[in-house]
């Protein structure tokens, strides 16, 4: 089996479970790491950034227990706090894994909210395995496990299924909230624009649904181990990698992916390499028709070879900023609830509930400016991992935010390149200083990733689209790419549903397609559910990370200068 | 897992910690690696990708591509490790020159009396590495025996000062000495020593990774995973002390290993630290305590540029690696030298840059609208300027950085500029720890500190008087940096004392009719 691409939601962890399962496979990287998109980065010494990829969703993953990862080395750390928004009123909003803290929070917002969110997410823990398992490490589409799925929204919702499939995302938050600071806070993650387009009927409600499923946190070390570690084993179990190897070509013979040939610029030009078994693609949906051949694909299945060639990548271009400040970061909501300061994952949410609206608008219709500064979801690793702090006490806090990519308004995509680099930086600076008093003041230097820096990192990011492709309403759940492709012998671990994310279920999800018809599935350490191994081991891992202060002695330099 | 015995603890998970891992997890070992970082490879490090441009801060040349006995040992090339070789090293313009000065691969641009020397140096001292080191009079007297020993030893008797006389002119004496700073050797009167010019000559051959340094760490970790190595990151070792027989280490997250031996891949400051529980005689601790750094380091810039690469007024050098830039006559970079010697911040920044990207397309992403290019300048430096801080002055000296290269390079401006990015020698002593005051190499290479001083009698073969401890990073011979010559030694003692299986042939001669460096 050759895996091409060594992404950490698809190929790697695909590659891992494969190999693992008794076949013998090859994963072939373009760039010279694999995960491009979840690194660590110590752009500053003594700092740890891990600015793709940032909080880290694998305490819904079975890959946790299936590969052992944690009897491999890996940490894993959660803070009390899954999402957190803060407001400018000096406010703030705590969802929390445990839903009475989450209600202690909301109360102070709104009693009945509250109790409305009480109710809802204990409803939803009861169904979090469930759900887990049939919306996201299920491959779709799967019509059946759909409908499933849909009842559960319902049934975690409270709202009867017909009227939930006619609601937008805004319109049933309104419905069942009435704090606006509530309300900003459950359709932040909408914002992301990961779960169905928000303001789609139905899929919209469904969108707010879903984004109740997810846990939080963060690999000890950053993001990177986890690459490490899923590497580990599958090398440990026989895997073979090839970095710095771009695929130029997957050969399909008599409608079967055979081989792929690897482009002049590898470290093997030209090479050919055959698959017994098959390819498994983690470049996305227009890549890998580009590897494929249009032609090829269209004599297969035509309706495919167009939605993939109108497959839409361009409404959230990720641009990412990481500050290094000195000391902590300073939130303004921190006498509201100081349950903040142990936040991994804080959202600067809108200004209002009118706004969190517009700004849906604004993201459709290409408004840059509209749409900037709306949403920020910034991480500060050192609430949990002490190892991203300096020994001078500096640590990096990393913001995020989804821009249309076309910035027809600015002058154009190469735009992105000019004079708005720095503009956004300093908008963006101020819209932080805004949530956080004083952050200016301790900002010493900071690094900016635009939609094309993106895009340049990761060829298949095309339009700095980290997620495999616009989650709108003709590219959701059971429209998506299969994992099964029409071609036989090729699946697909990109561009699938769901959302690519460090919960690495795009490649769960390949791997367990490919070992069925491999019939390799069968496998005794193959049996993990989603989110037990996050949930039931919780009080370990929300435990803080301490590490001793270093010694006097060495901090003594006794060097000599030289004479 | 984490609850065995091992057999091999290696802390430091660095090129050379690598290396020996490797090794002896081949060998049959039951290995364990810890490294404070939450990455591997150490000085190797080159930022993977995440921006388009690469970052390759610390160690981006290496000294031989090939014939680095792990690219054999390991069959490097199957996993696709590459080498890019440029053919020209090294450009210089003085001001009033009509055209640029360049040092060729091999050495071609330099006086022939000389270069026959630096190329004696290369031959005689390569065998040397792998292997324990002998006394110098030993070394001495079986290099008298044959010409290219007598030329060799004639080469490390020279001074900075005469080698730049030696070098032909001006402009190539300028380059011949700045190579000298390079490999880390700033006072012009002291002799270099065998190791000394070595590192020198070495710079005449530059071997960069293609993919960025990084690629070579990388290679190193997954053979070893492959083989069974075990690899802990983040894993901050504060302390080795004995557990009957055995070591217990312990971190500073509470976490503790226990092994049969340690290989401690360290610089000294660092390694003192963690033995002091150990019975280390005091003639070692003493000359770990004592150990000379460099007088003067390197301040490292990278710039993301778009479009057409920089390139020098009227040039005919602009394919070399390396291109000084703001020395104003022949003897600038020798004053460049001294005056950062004495913790002076230059005022006007001189130096070299490297385009990166034109010699390996890799370090720059194709696009979108691109082309991109990675522009890489260096300059000498004092590891902590006097009466300030590089914290205070990082941000500044960059943006001189840049002015330096846009006022000798034709073609740049601020439009171009997408990313910025600068290491002074205190962030490198932050990043790697080990790298004190900037220093790559963990100490200097003066006769002094190099063979059977590196760092001392008792322990530069690796093995150390107490049972189990071994040292195999840069402070111990050779210390030529890239050339993972520690692990590589403290493998093959640590595999001798464990009755394990030595799988891996001895080194090559490395010179001669079997070279696998070239000599001409």
């Amino acid at each position: 089996m050759i895996v091409v691409g060594g992404g950490i939601s698809g190929g790697l962890p695909c590659a891992a479970y494969l190999q693992k399962a008794g076949l013998k496979v090859l994963l072939v990287e373009a760039g010279p790491e694999l995960g491009v998109f979840c690194p660590t980065h110590e752009t500053w010494p003594g700092t740890l950034d891990s600015p793709h990829a940032a909080i880290n969703f694998c305490g819904n993953s079975p890959v946790v227990e299936d590969l052992d990862l944690e009897g491999h080395g890996f940490r894993f750390r959660t803070s009390p706090v899954a999402l957190a928004t803060t407001h400018r009123d000096g406010t703030n909003c705590l969802l929390c894994h445990d839903p009475e803290l989450t209600a202690r929070n909301f109360a102070l917002h709104s009693q009945r909210d509250a109790e409305v969110m009480l109710a809802i997410q204990t409803r939803a823990e009861e169904k979090m395995v469930e759900m887990n398992e049939l919306a996201f490490f299920s491959p779709h589409p799967d019509p059946a496990k759909f409908e499933r799925v849909l009842d559960l929204c319902s049934y975690v919702t409270g709202y009867p299924l017909d009227e939930l499939s006619t609601m937008t995302g805004p319109e049933l938050i309104e419905r069942t909230f009435e704090s606006e600071r509530v309300r900003q806070t459950v359709v932040c993650p909408l914002a992301l624009h990961e779960h169905g387009a928000p303001l789609a009927r139905g899929q919209g409600a469904f969108g707010v649904a879903l984004s109740l499923f997810y846990t939080t946190g963060l690999a000890i070390g950053g993001n990177e181990a986890l690459v490490e570690v899923v590497t580990t084993c599958f090398l440990e179990s026989g895997g073979t990698i090839l970095t710095s190897c771009p695929v130029e070509k997957i050969e399909v013979q008599d409608g079967r992916a055979t081989a792929v040939i690897l482009s002049d610029l590898a470290a093997f030009p030209g090479a050919r390499i055959e698959a017994r078994r098959g390819v498994v693609s983690n470049v996305g949906a227009l890549k890998t028709m580009d590897l494929v051949g249009e032609d090829v694909l269209r004599m297969v299945d035509s309706r495919l070879a167009s939605k993939i060639k109108h497959w839409k990548m361009d409404l959230r271009g990720s641009t990412v900023t990481s500050w290094l400040i000195d000391g902590d970061v300073p939130w303004g909501s921190v006498d509201f609830d100081p349950l903040i300061k142990s936040s991994v994952l804080v959202y600067r949410a809108f200004d209002s509930w009118e706004g969190a609206k517009a700004y849906f608008v604004a993201m459709l219709n290409n408004d840059t400016w509209g749409s900037f500064g709306q949403v920020i979801e910034i991480l500060n690793y050192g609430a949990c991992d002490p190892n991203a702090v300096s020994p001078e006490g500096r640590r990096v806090i990393r913001g995020e935010e989804v821009l249309p990519y076309p910035l027809r308004d600015l002058g154009g995509p190469s735009a992105w390149d000019g004079p708005i680099r720095d503009e956004l930086l300093r908008r963006r600076h101020d819209v932080i200083e805004a949530i956080a008093p004083g952050f200016k003041d301790r900002t010493l230097d900071c690094y900016q990733w635009t939609p094309i820096d993106i895009w340049r990192i990761n060829p298949a990011a095309v339009f700095g689209q980290v997620l495999g492709g616009d989650f709108n309403e003709d590219q959701w759940m059971l429209d998506r790419m299969p994992y099964r492709m029409p071609i036989k012998s090729l699946y697909m671990s990109n561009s699938v549903w769901p959302a690519g994310l460090s919960w690495m279920a795009a490649g769960y999800n390949a791997a367990q397609t490919v070992a069925a018809d491999c019939g390799v599935r069968d496998r005794s350490w193959w049996k993990a559910r989603p989110t037990t191994w996050f949930f039931q081991n919780l009080d370990r891992l929300s435990q803080p990370l301490v590490l001793a202060r270093q010694s006097a002695a060495a901090t003594v330099q006794r060097m000599s200068t030289p004479g | 897992m984490d609850k065995e015995t091992f057999d091999v603890m290696v802390v430091g998970g660095g090129p050379n910690g690598l290396a020996c891992a490797a090794y002896l997890s081949r060998a049959g070992a039951r290995v364990l690696v810890l490294e404070r970082r939450f990455e591997w490879g150490g000085t190797l490090m080159s930022d993977n990708y995440s921006t388009p441009f690469l970052w390759n801060p610390a160690q981006f040349i290496l000294p031989f591509a090939e014939a680095l006995p792990p690219y054999s040992d390991f069959a490097l090339a199957e996993v696709g490790v590459r080498f890019i070789k440029p053919a020209v090293v090294m450009s210089c313009a003085l001001p009033g020159d009509k055209r640029a000065a360049v040092i060729c691969r091999g050495g071609e641009g330099i006086a022939k009396d000389l270069l026959v020397r630096l190329r004696a140096v290369s031959e005689v001292v390569a065998p040397l590495l792998y292997r324990a080191p002998q006394p110098l009079d030993q070394i001495e007297t079986s290099l008298s025996a044959s010409h290219t020993g007598r030329l060799a030893l004639e080469c490390s008797r020279l001074t900075p000062d005469e080698l730049q006389a030696r070098a032909g002119g001006p402009a190539v004496g300028s380059m011949v000495r700045y190579l000298c700073g390079l490999s880390g050797f700033f006072a012009g009167d002291h002799p270099l020593g065998l190791l000394g010019a070595f590192a020198v000559a070495r710079l005449l051959d530059p071997v960069i990774v293609r993919g960025g340094s990084k690629v070579l760490a990388n290679a190193l970790f997954r053979i070893g995973v492959a083989v069974g190595g075990q690899y802990r990151a983040v894993a901050d070792v504060r302390q080795i002390a004995p557990l009957g027989s055995d070591y217990e280490v312990s971190c500073a997250d509470g976490r503790q290993f226990r092994g049969r031996t340690v290989v401690s891949t360290l610089d000294p400051l660092s390694t003192l630290d963690l033995v002091r529980g150990l019975p280390v005689p005091p003639p070692i601790v003493g000359k770990l305590e004592g150990w000379r750094l460099e007088p003067a380091a390197f301040f490292t810039a990278h710039f993301g540029i778009k479009g057409v690469p920089p390139r020098l007024p009227g040039a005919l050098a602009s394919e070399a690696l390396m291109h000084l830039v703001g020395f104003n006559n022949g003897a600038h970079v020798a004053e460049l030298f001294a005056t950062t010697a004495r913790g002076e911040l230059p005022e006007e920044v001189s130096g070299h840059f490297t385009v990166t990207s034109l010699h390996d397309p890799l370090q720059a992403s194709a696009g979108p609208y691109g082309p991109l290019h990675t522009v890489r300048f260096q300059t000498a430096v004092p590891p902590t300027p006097s009466g300030t801080s590089w914290d205070k002055e990082r941000i500044a000296y960059r943006h001189l950085c840049w002015d330096s290269l846009v006022r000798h390079t034709v073609g740049l401006d601020e439009s171009r500029l997408l990313f910025e990015f600068a290491e002074s020698p205190t962030d490198l002593e932050r990043r790697f720890r080990t790298t004190r005051r900037g220093s790559l190499r963990q100490g200097d290479l003066s006769p002094d500190q190099s063979f059977i001083n590196r760092p001392h009698p008792d322990c530069s073969a690796t093995r150390t008087p107490v049972p189990g401890l071994y040292f195999g990073g840069g402070s111990v011979h050779p210390g030529i940096p890239g050339s993972l010559a520690g692990g590589y030694n403290a493998a093959s003692a640590v595999c001798h004392d464990l009755g394990l299986n030595r799988w891996w042939p001895e080194p090559a001669p490395l010179y001669g009719q079997d070279a696998r460096i070239p000599v001409v």
